[in-house]
């Protein structure tokens, strides 16, 4: 049979990762790789196929060509199909360079009435919220009103512990726990739905580390296949060990992604060393309590120590510790025989922080009604 | 006994247990309805859909079974379903039992026990009803309201009965609530204590293969369209069907992983406007194959032109040059909205003779959940 030439270029041009699939015309699949250039030429058989991109925002594109035997065909893939909701572009406006930085604020159009300081968390402006239900280590807060468009928020992490944004809207305050040591890009929309019902806002956080980013999306959305292919492409579970150094937060995304995928040999020791020596950072005795229970023979009160020293350190930074750590408290505290007063406060504390969870973001953020 | 189906053969099995309360008789309309004490007992009353939830779910179960689809085989079928009104529902004229706090007890028992005789079964629990969410979730059997004084005798705590369910030995755990979540001011004001199925009793770690998916949103109601099976069911059934499932090799596979990404996809197909992001909420883990269809599914497709005013002049065509089918409409004002077998197709847009616009023939793959196609008609 005829062969013709292919020729893929793939949109937003640049080094990012992007997943291309290839499906001849009873859509197997032919060829899947994860690429990091633009382009990409093979040869095929005369015949219909079907191109999919797949992002790191977890957005996909997909067209359909025809090839005919000694020509060229050239598909331009995720062209034309990007939208503005797309975040896998830098997000390249309406930054808050320095939240601390009043003037760049002003100069920048943002109404100083609006924006409210908060430190160690005692101040609300707007209305009261219960910061005790909030533990945590010291931290910098800041809280902006949301204008009737969509906002861009650039923050810079670094030099900070459990860094966090709040967010006042209508009758609610959003928080929304960041990763450290980063410069976070956050996209805050309002979420389709019936008022009332769903999260008004939702928080979309893009990550410097593009990869890691990805991973976390690719879980939250349920593909977690497509996360594997991905995480075994960038040889992710070693990147981890390196990046427990540099950056806790990666490495307990790490962390998770090897419990979901149960690579319970690739987490070593580890998360033990994560829960010890990162002592802000609650998501470390998660991961390492998590490891405990698929023991051979789980030790309760090893698990237990670690669940309440993760409730003692504040909420996760991922949803999925908040799942988890709600699921072990849950559990607990129906062992009655080891209900204590802690067990039993951290337990309607932690379902507390679940019943105000966006369970649909990969960082936690919580939506708590202002009294 | 609402053992509908037992396969005792060696081997790994599904087990499948379907709850339905739609007849409440101590509630609003019910056949023994008392007066309420409590505002959360007082506005709810009976349900039409799960009746029809039940039955199309237990069908779908059967015809996979029959069709050898599911990949890991039918073990048992239990039914629990309260229609509305007096009386017992008949599947197969076999008599079921109506779902009561004591009936689901005993009937989670007995699945329990049949799922756990091999970590390589799957359990398949659904559930179709009337729900609330204070902090926990909470799923009401018939029998809620008997006791006006504590309502909450007739319903079991969902979230920490799924909890507890991790120490069952299999290993694929597949939970669907079809019901809503929604929290009244009342129940704001007051502890509710409502216990689980089972109490959490090992601190064990999550299956391997966790699927656990609500039908709403926290706080928001399930919906459906009177004595009709409800959207989330319609859609579950969709997916399973092969809505929502991908090829692989030869066959198209449903996994959890699949069921988890895009069922809000398939809720907005079923009622337009309620398949935003936050609609079906859903736990899961690692994904693992469910379902295997040897045929391609069938899609959804809509087609327009552009631009717009080209449209109603347009002919369409829809040709599978694999299959040989062709599909045509004559020119018309609306989306040419059809359904067709996953393939990649060829989409003809065709004008009569001095029109503005020129033929276009492009290709177009249709793929699961569903398929839209804007044809370039200009010039």
């Amino acid at each position: 049979m005829d062969r013709g030439n292919l020729l893929i270029s793939m949109f937003p041009k640049g080094e990012q990762l992007k997943q291309l699939e290839i499906f001849n015309a009873s859509l197997t699949r032919i060829f899947s790789e994860w690429l990091d250039g633009s382009s990409r030429e093979m040869k095929l058989e005369q015949g219909l196929y079907a191109a999919r991109l797949t992002g790191l925002s977890g957005h996909q594109y997909e067209k359909a060509f025809e090839i005919k035997g000694g020509s060229d065909t050239s598909v331009r893939l995720g062209e034309d199909q990007m939208n503005e909701n797309t975040a896998d572009e830098p997000i390249n406006e309406g930054f808050v360079n320095d939240i601390k930085n009043r003037n760049d604020l002003s100069e920048r159009g943002i109404n100083l009435k609006d924006i409210h300081y908060f430190r160690n968390a005692r101040l609300v402006r707007e209305g009261m919220v219960d910061f005790k239900m909030y533990p945590g280590n010291d931290y910098e807060v800041f809280a902006r009103r949301l204008s009737e468009r969509n906002t861009n928020l650039k923050i810079n992490t670094t030099g900070k512990i459990n860094p966090r944004i709040w967010y006042i809207y209508k009758r609610s305050i959003f928080m929304i726990n960041l990763p450290v040591s980063e410069s976070v890009y956050c996209r805050v929309q309002k979420n389709k739905g019936p008022e009332g019902y769903v999260h008004e806002l939702s928080f979309d956080l893009e990550l410097k580390n593009k990869e890691a980013g990805a991973i976390l999306r690719l879980m939250m959305s349920g593909d977690i296949e497509r996360a594997k292919t991905l995480a075994g492409h960038i040889g992710f579970a070693e990147n981890l060990l390196y990046s427990k150094i540099n950056n806790p937060s990666y490495a307990a995304l790490g962390g998770y992604f090897l419990l979901r995928t149960n690579s319970m040999q690739q987490l070593h020791d580890w998360p033990k060393n994560l829960a010890r020596w990162f002592e802000w950072l609650p998501d470390g005795c998660i991961i390492y309590a998590s490891q405990l229970m698929r023991s051979e023979k789980p030790a309760v009160e090893d698990i237990e120590y670690w669940l309440i020293e993760a409730y003692q350190r504040g909420i996760p930074l991922y949803t999925e510790g908040l799942r988890l750590l709600y699921e072990g408290f849950t559990k607990l505290y129906f062992m009655e025989y080891r209900k204590s007063g802690i067990i039993d406060r951290a337990f309607k504390q932690v379902q507390e922080w679940m019943s105000y969870a966006d369970t649909n973001n990969g960082f936690t953020v919580l939506r708590i009604p202002l009294k | 006994m609402g053992l509908l189906f037992t396969d005792n053969s060696p081997g790994p099995k599904m087990h499948v247990l379907l709850i339905g309360v739609g007849g409440y008789p101590f509630l609003k309309g019910g056949v023994s309805a008392k007066e309420q004490r409590f505002d959360f007992a007082q506005r709810i009353g009976q349900l039409t859909s799960p009746e029809h939830s039940i039955k199309a779910m237990y069908e779908t179960v059967m015809n996979l079974h029959q069709s050898n689809a599911w990949i890991t085989p039918l073990g048992s079928v239990e039914v629990l379903l309260s229609p509305v009104g007096a009386g017992n529902s008949r599947f197969n004229q076999q008599v079921l039992e109506r779902a009561t706090i004591n009936n689901i007890g005993t009937a989670y028992e007995g699945w329990r026990e049949r799922c756990g005789t091999d970590k390589e079964n799957v359990a398949l629990l659904f559930y179709c009803g009337h729900g609330f969410e204070q902090k926990d979730h909470y799923l009401l059997a018939e029998d809620y309201g008997e006791n006006p004084n504590n309502p909450f005798l007739g319903a079991f705590n969902f979230s920490a009965t799924r909890i507890a369910f991790d120490s069952c030995a299999a290993q694929t755990q597949l939970f669907f609530v079809d019901s809503c979540r929604s929290i009244t001011s009342d129940m704001l004001t007051h502890t509710i204590i409502c216990q689980p199925l089972e109490i959490p009793s090992q601190m064990v770690s999550n299956c391997l293969y966790n699927l656990t998916q609500r039908a709403a949103a926290r706080n928001e109601k399930a919906q459906s369209r009177p004595n009709e099976s409800s959207y989330y069911t319609k859609a579950l059934i969709r997916a399973l069907e092969g809505g929502l499932s991908e090829k692989l090799d030869d066959d198209w596979i449903v996994s959890t992983g699949s069921l988890c990404k895009d069922m809000n996809l398939l809720i907005e197909i079923e009622k337009p406007g309620e398949g935003y992001k936050e609609r079906c909420h859903t736990d899961y883990n690692s994904s693992i194959a469910l379902v295997k269809h040897t045929s391609p599914p069938i899609v959804g497709v809509s087609v327009t032109c552009t631009p717009d005013e080209a449209h109603p002049l347009a002919s369409l065509k829809c040709n599978n040059q694999e299959t040989q089918a062709e599909l045509r409409r004559n020119p018309d004002p609306l989306p040419w909205n059809f359904e067709t077998q996953a393939g990649i197709y060829t989409i003809s847009a065709e004008f009569a003779e001095g029109a503005a616009y020129g033929n276009k023939a492009v290709p177009h793959s249709v793929v699961p959940p569903l398929s839209t196609k804007k044809v370039k008609c200009d010039g």
